[in-house]
């Protein structure tokens, strides 16, 4: 019951968290998420996260992790080998000043673990992207399951 | 529930799901011989139909088989080209495909491409975090093993300390690969180009002595023969990298004075620098990608080639299976009077029933059986070749899919196999008597 709660409020309240006309963008002091997405995903699975982010400050700034519904999402960086397909925890990222990381899928992405509920394609979410000391707050899409990237992809805004 | 099930280990998971998997089989069959001992004259119909019961399990027995080995194959493929790639961290390149370019550096099947200058690779070497950025140079070749100038850092990340021998310290030495075509103290000089249009000829004067050879790293590499690039640039009769007075070899190197080097492996000395690096380098005049994505896309890509595989072989199982049944059926008919007489000295339907049945799971669970060690071993020699013909080690073991594929066919034949029990037990028991 929390879960769905929890899952109509995010879905629900995630207009109310714009922070600039454009749904598909945050920014503050010159650093910016543009594009975050994220393929459906079932309750209790991890969801990725994945988005571009700009630094158009004069310094670089250093992408943590984030937060989503109260729970930590985690910076993840993807490798594959004879053992398969795996994602490991890593401290941070820099972004340099002027510079652009992509979050893409099987590079990088934020984890959010054992998500509470089903996040179904269509919806929207907010979470928070914690890069350069600043919290922004993203809108997320949630596309097909086995989306490859986000609807508006290319586009600049 | 799921919860539960997602914080199972893994191997839990695939035991419990191949229980289930054969469970319902074998529920029917203890709930078809519950009380009973048809055992002996199964026995008894095993012996005296050996020759159609031999054929049935060899039916069924190349079907699983195939399945099995078809499996393994994948598997052991997909595997195999993994480990291959796994030391290479990060590939810098010039803008193109990074297909051709990880098919070029990794599994050293080289095309023409533009190459990274020497500022450029001075700029990739000298960035912050990384622990080494080897040039990676192909175009010959000697006996049809790829020479590949590279650096001593590179030979030790491939392969860690040399089963024999040192590594190269002038521009004349080279390191061999596992199984490559020269012995430590041989000498060679390398064709320009590779394969049968490769000009023997063309490097006519040069030469490089072996001075110590690689431990076997399962990859293409293990047939390569690795020289300072130097070599490789002064055989071409470039510049080598280095002021003229200057005869070392390694890094660094100076910008103007290197030719360009089709690709370079960059290793960072933090696993997120990595990731770091390949976004600093991937820009419009450079090209950063790590070849584990490239081969995990790749392998994606083939996701639905493998389900369609995996699909036709349970249909492929379940077909020849129906067949057996069918031919079991007609069997039945055969016996339909030695099945009338016991049913006629006293011998309860159930038993009749589960005597055919117990004789049907017979031939099913020794064709499995069978199959199983069938499609190992087809698996084995297919692997053995394909590492022959393409260098990468691929080692098809049995796993998990092959033990779900093998109970969930039991289990479904199993239950198929109740079908001319049934029949068997519906036969008119006075006329059968008068056949």
């Amino acid at each position: 019951m929390r879960a769905c709660l929890l899952s109509l409020l995010l879905i629900v309240a995630a207009p109310a968290f714009a922070e600039t006309h454009d749904d598909h963008v945050a920014e503050a002091e010159g650093l910016r998420v543009v594009h975050v997405w994220t393929p459906a995903t079932g309750k209790g699975s991890d969801a990725l996260f994945y988005m571009e982010i700009e630094n158009s400050s004069a310094a670089e700034a250093m992408l943590t992790g984030g937060e989503a519904g109260g729970q930590e999402l985690e910076l993840v960086g993807f490798s594959y080998g004879a053992a398969g397909e795996a994602w490991t925890v890593l401290p941070g990222l820099p972004v340099p000043a002027g510079a652009e990381l992509d979050l893409e899928p099987k590079v990088l992405a934020l984890r959010w673990s054992s998500v509470p509920m089903d996040l179904v394609p269509g919806a929207e979410l907010e979470i928070e992207v914690e890069v350069g000391g600043q919290h922004l707050h993203a809108h997320v899409e949630i596309g097909e399951a086995g989306a490859t990237g986000h609807s508006h992809a290319g586009h600049n805004h | 529930m799921a919860e539960l099930w997602a914080a199972l280990p893994n191997a839990a998971q695939d035991l419990l799901l191949a229980l289930a998997l054969v469970a319902p089989g074998l529920l029917a069959g203890a709930l078809v011989l519950r009380g009973l001992r048809p055992l002996p004259l199964v026995g008894a119909m095993l012996r005296r139909f050996a020759f159609v019961n031999a054929l049935f399990v060899a039916l069924i027995a190349v079907s699983v088989g195939l399945g099995v080995g078809l499996l393994a194959q994948e598997r052991g493929l997909r595997q195999g080209s993994a480990r291959a790639a796994e030391k290479f961290d990060l590939i810098v390149a010039a803008p193109g495909s990074e297909v051709t370019v990880m098919l070029a550096a990794v599994y050293l099947q080289p095309s023409d491409m533009a190459l990274v200058t020497g500022p450029q690779y001075a700029e990739i070497a000298g960035a912050e975090g990384v622990a080494f950025a080897a040039p990676i140079a192909f175009g010959d070749s000697f006996q049809g093993a790829p020479v590949v100038g590279t650096t001593a850092d590179f030979v030790t990340h491939l392969a860690g300390p040399l089963a024999e021998g040192r590594v190269f310290a002038t521009s004349e030495e080279a390191v061999a690969g596992a199984f490559a075509p020269v012995a430590v103290g041989g000498s060679f000089t390398p064709a320009h180009g590779h394969g049968p249009m490769a000009e023997g000829d063309a490097h006519e004067g040069s030469a490089y002595t072996v001075t110590g050879r690689m431990a076997p790293t399962g990859s293409p590499w293990d047939r390569a023969l690795l020289v300072p690039v130097e070599g490789v640039w002064e055989v071409h009769g470039l510049a080598n990298g280095h002021a003229p007075d200057d005869l070392r070899i390694g890094p660094p190197f100076v910008p103007e004075m290197m030719p360009g080097t089709p690709a370079v492996l960059v290793h960072a000395a933090e696993l997120w620098g990595n990731y770091a690096l390949k976004s600093r380098f991937t820009r419009s005049d450079l090209m950063a990608f790590f070849p584990g994505t490239v081969l995990s896309q790749l392998h994606g890509l083939m996701r639905d080639v493998r389900s369609a595989m995996s699909l036709m072989a349970v249909l492929t199982q379940v077909l020849v299976t129906l067949s057996v049944l069918i031919g079991l059926m007609i069997l039945v008919r055969l016996i339909a009077r030695s099945l009338a007489l016991l049913r006629a000295i006293g011998a309860p339907l159930r038993f009749v029933f589960a005597v055919v049945w117990a004789y049907s799971a017979a031939l099913i669970l020794s064709g499995a059986g069978l199959g199983l060690a069938l499609g190992w071993g087809a698996a084995r020699a297919i692997s053995a070749a394909v590492t022959a013909r393409t260098d990468v080690l691929v080692t098809a073991n049995l796993g998990w899919p092959e033990a779900h594929l093998v109970a969930g066919f039991i289990s479904l034949t199993l239950f198929m196999a109740l079908l001319p029990a049934w029949l068997a037990v519906r036969r008119p028991l006075l006329t059968d008597l008068r056949t």
